[in-house]
């Protein structure tokens, strides 16, 4: 682990990670996922993405490889496959496509802060565009329907008038940017706390 | 476990019947999706009928059924009247949705994992040139017992300790931290287990 760079070479190490970190995200989607949709939970979405990002980070700081990330997204989408939940397809889409945002920023970003906080930041907010991009494609809607369907049920959650349909709008991007940002700082906290207890080397 | 009797029949189609079972039951309109273990269980019959006997008793999926529809009086919006109570239509349609797919998918898994083994999953896998996914993913569906376990332990022992009753947010975040480590820890042993089984050396930490 000491003074070793990135490689898009495989070990056993690296591969028993991605196993073990891939399963612990595929059974958080599994649980939380499906608790929180049957729930009707607000910002399910922004909540699932979070958790995301939190293991996929946290799980890809102890794993020398490039696309781990990516690798991880996939396990967890195939675990993702077998849960009984409702709608399973664009779920499935959406932790392939978040895992492929993480490591495309977290990789030109070379593993800095900044960098975590940006790819947290705009894998969150991806969720709203995957929303719409669902909604088109799979469920045959309109785009202003999903805006306006995204809009109510914003407005109801934070307690904002409808006429005001910019600022929640510009409000919910805010708020998943945050918390997006919020989970990747977390997650480089978390990882660097880990190291220091587990005696690796910090990078 | 597995059958000798359809060995001649190769693994990809196993493979095909297995994303039948399970694509089908996702990509199928959810007024269709009843056709899904329909088919599933006809395939079945033809190519495993040993494996009917695997599929549980008649009066267990009877009372998945059961408690699938009986979570319908109890959800919002009821906008339906059955012997006069009031019961949620739209949640109707999403549990026969959710049956009928949690059906045919455990079909295909039966079928599945009856008729192949994960050897030839992962040379499969390999020959798709997918080698890094297929040695993680077998590794990871054995593992979630494992992990769900450890995870459901150490909640139990936060608990008994005081659990979120004070320093909630710092509680929340050391129960994170215990969550990874044992992941960690986890991980390592497995690694150390691979390596002794003759898989590549791994650097030293």
């Amino acid at each position: 682990m000491k003074n070793e760079k990135r490689s898009s070479k495989v070990n056993v190490r690296d591969t028993a990670f991605i196993a073990v970190f891939g399963a612990l995200w595929g059974l958080s989607e599994i649980l939380f996922g499906g608790v929180l949709h049957s729930f009707q939970v607000p910002f399910t979405g922004l909540v699932m993405a979070s958790v995301s990002i939190l293991i996929a980070v946290t799980g890809s700081s102890f794993i020398q490889r490039k696309g781990s990330i990516i690798t991880m997204g996939l396990i967890a989408s195939f675990m993702k496959i077998f849960s009984i939940g409702g709608i399973i397809l664009t779920p499935v889409l959406a932790i392939i496509i978040e895992a492929v945002i993480l490591e495309i920023i977290i990789l030109i970003g070379r593993r800095t802060l900044l960098s975590i906080c940006i790819a947290g930041g705009v894998t969150v907010t991806y969720t709203i565009l995957h929303r719409v991009i669902g909604g088109i494609y799979f469920y045959s809607l309109d785009v202003i329907q999903i805006l306006d369907k995204m809009i109510t049920s914003a407005s109801k959650n934070l307690n904002l008038d409808l006429t005001l349909a910019w600022i929640i709008m510009l409000t919910i991007i805010l708020i998943h940017f945050l918390a997006g940002t919020a989970a990747g700082a977390l997650s480089w906290w978390l990882a660097r706390k880990i190291k220091l207890r587990l005696n690796y080397e910090i990078q | 476990m597995r059958s000798n009797k359809y060995r001649k029949a190769s693994f990809e189609f196993y493979l095909g019947v297995f994303l039948v079972f399970v694509f089908c039951p996702l990509l199928l309109p959810g007024d269709l999706l009843f056709t899904a273990p329909a088919a599933a269980f006809i395939i079945l019959i033809i190519f495993d009928k040993k494996g009917i006997k695997e599929l549980g008793s008649f009066k267990f999926w009877l009372l998945i059924l059961i408690l699938f529809f009986v979570m319908t009086f109890l959800l919002n919006p009821r906008d339906g009247i059955f012997l006069s109570i009031p019961y949620s239509v739209s949640n109707l349609k999403l549990a026969g949705q959710m049956f009928f797919r949690a059906l045919s998918i455990y079909i295909g898994i039966i079928l599945f994992t009856r008729n192949v083994s994960i050897e030839e999953l992962v040379q499969l896998m390999r020959k798709m040139r997918l080698k890094e996914f297929s040695t993680s993913l077998p590794i990871a569906m054995n593992i979630v017992p494992l992990i769900r376990k450890n995870i459901l332990q150490i909640i139990t022992a936060f608990r008994i300790r005081g659990g979120f009753r004070r320093y909630r947010i710092k509680n929340f975040f050391m129960l994170l931290m215990t969550i990874f480590i044992n992941t960690i820890h986890t991980a390592e042993e497995l690694s150390q287990i691979m390596t002794l089984k003759g898989a590549k050396k791994v650097p030293e930490k």
